[in-house]
């Protein structure tokens, strides 16, 4: 049981298609290493590599139902990244979207916001048409500092692209850390002679 | 002062301040007088941490009293009636956990008085510090021997490093433990774990020996000092734990259909699995290392997961998990379930072990303790009033867990029953088979042995009294000697002529109600006696006599085989037809053959000896004569064609006739009550007259002459007869 280096979070409705986000990333061929296996699908941990180095996303699959909403806070302590999902098909999950990324600011204000409009291939196969214009999700998007992406989990569209964006952008603030608990040790070393004594 | 009373009072000060439904930020502020900026917590008695502190370090000063609060509150609280109705339906999981939580509660007070004993002593004795870590339980000693291993690997430099953090860390704790709030205990915590990581990464311990040695250090130092670290007086955990025990303990009637939660109840395979999780969820408590406890609730996730994929039919989302862990957790209502949780929380090394897996299950298992103590009738779909009658225990839903569960049960204690008995049905009827088998066959072989027994007997016998008769041959030879020899050429001549007559009078012999078959010769003899010479007569009734013994010695003498050849139908049927045929081709000419013949073979050739002087004839009857002698009578005591047998007969039998054909005829008569025993004596009889006739004829006439006077003796030995028939007569039937 190890510990992985990035958490991120799927958060968004029920039947937005979250777990078949991460299905459709963990599962697929590329990338993947053998004895990485999928723990159950709510969990998974899986290895990127970026900027040369690896590292180990842990993703957090959440529950989307109204009735645990108010456990979502749980979830996304202490997330590098959240991964906010609405159905591009269905305008009622973008407006809830809306209301966690309002929550995720308020509590988390170093979560890095992924807005993703998922079920892209129903609106290019024209069996729904978008409910959501994307001019205007754009807007919003860039309005509170998030990146927009639209995936499809059928047909993997854009799927390991945003989480190899994801994991691109976590790398930066954590060599950051990595100063800053040098300076930590330094430090600890006389506040270790006092606890000796 | 009484600890208790100073929780309720103050919070209800903290909230008569504000009466009003808007609460000023002043409230929330740190009640400190010194005018503390920072926001106070209930938990804190309106303090904000630090001041809380303070004002605790101030009343310890003042009195010196253990700090046992809120004990005999929640004590009241527990034993509700409600509590205890509920506490009536408890299945046999929430017995385990009630006395575990009744041990614990003993446990608890014990270390309490314990530790407020051991406090006062130290205050007494200052300046010699407990040591509780040297005080080593065989549960830390099995710690030190599992990572003796990876400890041995490391440098002594960082060894003795490792071994100085853990030394200062428990002193401090152990000092500390009462006087410092347990968020601060806490970050010292977490603090000796980053001081540790840093100092492997600062002597290049490598990567995998680190995480071993870390594990090393948070399970030494937390199993040393759980008893102080663990649900500390300091804090509230156990009333909450008593809170949320009751507060699950009320849900009691919530299933899985209310969570809107997937599992297969009826599945076997997802009971077993239900009962597992459950009880890894339990086993939770009995660790004390808090990546132990994480490890646990790893294991009930895991099972959490399998059972919903064999319900679900595939990979489980967090959709399904989350419910499906509420689920068990009401069903577990695991002992002191806050206090686990806020002791993971606080002590585990949150930057290893809070971001994987474990973090990911554990932040379930408190979303789910949330949901619990946040249960409302609307986050189960239920309406309000049902909700409530269902909480105060008025209604209880129909198809509840435990109801269920012991449905199931007993369903399945039945069909295992029912199994049971099938398989033992099953073996009972293969045993039945196999003793019917068994029976079968050893009727079968009894039958076979005895036919087998018979057979030898009767072969046997034969040869046994062919051993005897010799001797017997050589007694009677001289009375055999005094039959009269002229016997054939008279016969020879006759033969053919009288053949039919005999035979006709043969048949109507044979249609006799009375009179067997077998009296069919006898008859043939009379008629014999009537029209043919006398000598002849004397022939015959020389074997008639003579009994087995006599029968034998010829065979014995000329060959066994074609005697037992004889025996089978078979061959006796051959024998017969071939008799026919020479009857119907030849004269009695042929039939004289056999005599010379006969001398070379066998006994078989008996019949016609008496007719057959003739030394010409050899050739042509060599080959038949031999089996057709005994055979045709035998043929004719089992069969109708044989009426055409006598013929050959008659010319043998027609000999006797003359001496006593009035004499015997009688005692035919009488032995035809017992045909058969008359038959085996002429069959095997005849073959001797042969050889008497035959050695008679061909050698000396002496003999015959004998033979002629013998015939008094058939008469004589007819019991005894009876008893070899009876054997042949079986033999027969073979």
């Amino acid at each position: 049981m190890s510990g992985a280096d990035f958490k991120v979070v799927l958060l968004g409705s029920e039947d937005v298609g979250k777990t078949s986000l991460m299905k459709r990333y963990i599962q697929d061929k590329f990338q993947c290493r053998p004895h990485q296996n999928t723990i159950g699908a709510a969990f998974a941990s899986k290895t990127v590599s970026t900027r040369g180095r690896q590292f180990v996303l842990g993703i957090w699959d959440t529950a989307g139902s109204e009735r645990y909403y108010a456990m979502s806070q749980l979830y996304y302590r202490d997330a590098k990244a959240a991964i906010v999902c609405f159905d591009l098909t269905e305008r009622v999950t973008f407006d809830r979207a809306k209301q966690w990324i309002t929550e995720l600011r308020n509590h988390e204000e170093n979560c890095k916001i992924y807005l993703c409009g998922t079920k892209k291939d129903v609106v290019d196969d024209g069996i729904k048409a978008s409910a959501v214009a994307h001019e205007r999700v754009l807007q919003y998007s860039k309005g509170i500092g998030a990146v927009y992406m639209e995936t499809s989990s059928k047909t993997g569209l854009n799927v390991a692209e945003l989480f190899q964006l994801i994991a691109d952008d976590c790398v930066l603030p954590s060599s950051n850390e990595r100063n800053e608990s040098i300076k930590l040790h330094s430090s600890k070393k006389s506040s270790s002679c006092c606890l000796a004594s | 002062m009484n600890p208790p009373l100073k929780v309720t009072s103050k919070p209800k000060m903290f909230t008569k301040k504000s009466p009003a439904l808007r609460i000023d930020e002043a409230d929330l502020k740190c009640k400190s007088k010194s005018g503390c900026d920072f926001f106070g917590n209930p938990e804190w008695d309106g303090y904000c941490s630090h001041c809380y502190r303070k004002e605790r370090e101030r009343q310890h000063n003042d009195q010196k009293k253990s700090p046992n609060r809120g004990e005999s509150g929640s004590r009241a609280s527990a034993d509700s009636p409600l509590s205890l109705s509920v506490a009536k339906r408890f299945n046999k999981f929430e017995e385990k956990k009630q006395q575990q939580r009744q041990q614990q509660e003993k446990r608890n007070k014990f270390s309490k008085l314990a530790s407020s004993l051991r406090k006062s002593t130290s205050i007494r004795e200052t300046g010699r510090l407990p040591e509780p870590w040297l005080e080593q339980s065989p549960e830390v000693e099995r710690i030190k021997q599992d990572y003796a291993s990876h400890l041995a690997s490391l440098s002594p430099e960082v060894r003795q490093l490792i071994n100085k953090y853990i030394q200062g860390l428990c002193r401090t704790v152990c000092a500390d433990a009462n006087n410092m709030s347990i968020d601060e205990l806490s970050e010292k915590v977490q603090k000796f774990y980053q001081i540790l990581a840093q100092c492997m990464d600062a002597h290049n311990v490598n990567q995998e020996l680190k995480e071993s040695v870390l594990d090393y250090c948070e399970k030494f130092t937390m199993t040393v000092l759980h008893r102080n670290l663990f649900c500390p007086p300091t804090t509230t955990d156990e009333e909450k734990d008593l809170a949320i025990q009751k507060r699950i303990r009320q849900l009691n009637w919530v299933n899985a259909k209310h969570l809107d939660c997937c599992i297969n109840e009826t599945s076997e395979e997802v009971r077993d699995l239900v009962y597992t999780s459950l009880t890894d969820l339990l086993g939770m408590d009995s660790e004390k290392a808090p990546q132990d406890k994480l490890q646990a609730v790893v294991k009930c996730c895991r099972n959490i997961f399998l059972l919903l994929q064999s319900s679900v039919g595939g990979p489980a989302s967090a959709d399904e998990f989350l419910p499906a862990l509420i689920f068990i957790v009401l069903k577990a209502n695991p002992a002191r379930l806050k206090s686990n949780i806020n002791f993971v929380t606080r002590f585990c090394n949150a930057s290893r072990l809070m971001t994987g897996e474990g973090g990911y299950y554990f932040t379930n298992l408190c979303c789910a303790v949330s949901f619990i103590e946040n249960m409302t009738a609307q986050s189960l779909n239920l309406p309000e009033l049902e909700f409530e009658q269902y909480m105060s225990g008025e209604v209880v839903p129909t198809s509840t867990w435990d109801s269920a569960l012991m449905m199931y049960e007993g369903i399945s204690l039945m069909y295992e029953h029912i199994a049971a008995l099938d398989d033992m049905h099953k073996r009972a009827d293969s045993v039945l088979e196999g003793t019917e088998l068994l029976q079968n066959t050893m009727k079968k072989f009894v039958i076979e042995m005895k036919l087998n027994v018979e057979d030898i007997l009767a072969r046997t016998q034969i040869t046994f009294n062919s051993e005897k008769v010799p001797t017997d041959i050589d007694t009677e030879n001289p009375l055999s000697e005094l039959l009269p020899p002229p016997i054939a050429p008279q016969v020879v001549m006759s033969g053919p002529q009288k053949m039919q007559s005999t035979l006709a009078y043969g048949k109507e012999s044979l249609n006799l109600p009375g009179i067997t078959k077998y009296a069919f010769p006898s008859d043939s003899e009379l008629d014999a006696l009537g029209t043919d010479s006398t000598p002849v007569d004397g022939v015959v009734t020389l074997p008639m006599s003579d009994s087995q013994e006599f029968l034998l010695t010829p065979s014995s003498t000329y060959g066994f085989s074609s005697l037992d050849e004889l025996a089978t139908p078979d061959e006796l049927c051959a024998a017969q037809a071939s008799l026919n045929f020479v009857q119907g081709l030849s004269a009695v000419n042929y039939e004289i053959d056999i005599s010379d013949t006969c001398s070379d073979s066998s006994a078989g050739m008996s019949p016609h000896p008496p007719s057959v002087p003739m030394p010409e004839q050899k050739d042509s009857n060599s080959c038949l004569p031999e089996e057709t002698g005994p055979a045709s009578l035998l043929d004719t005591s089992e069969s109708p064609t044989s009426k055409l047998l006598p013929s050959p007969i008659k010319p043998v039998v027609p000999g006797p006739g003359g001496d006593s054909g009035e004499g015997s005829s009688p005692t035919v008569m009488n032995t035809t009550a017992e045909d058969t025993d008359e038959v085996s004596q002429q069959k095997p009889l005849e073959p001797t007259a042969n050889v008497s006739s035959i050695t008679s004829s061909s050698e000396y006439q002496g003999f015959t002459a004998q033979g002629w006077k013998i015939q008094s003796i058939p008469c004589d030995t007819g019991p005894s007869d009876l008893k070899s028939t009876k054997r042949t007569k079986g033999n027969a039937t073979l």
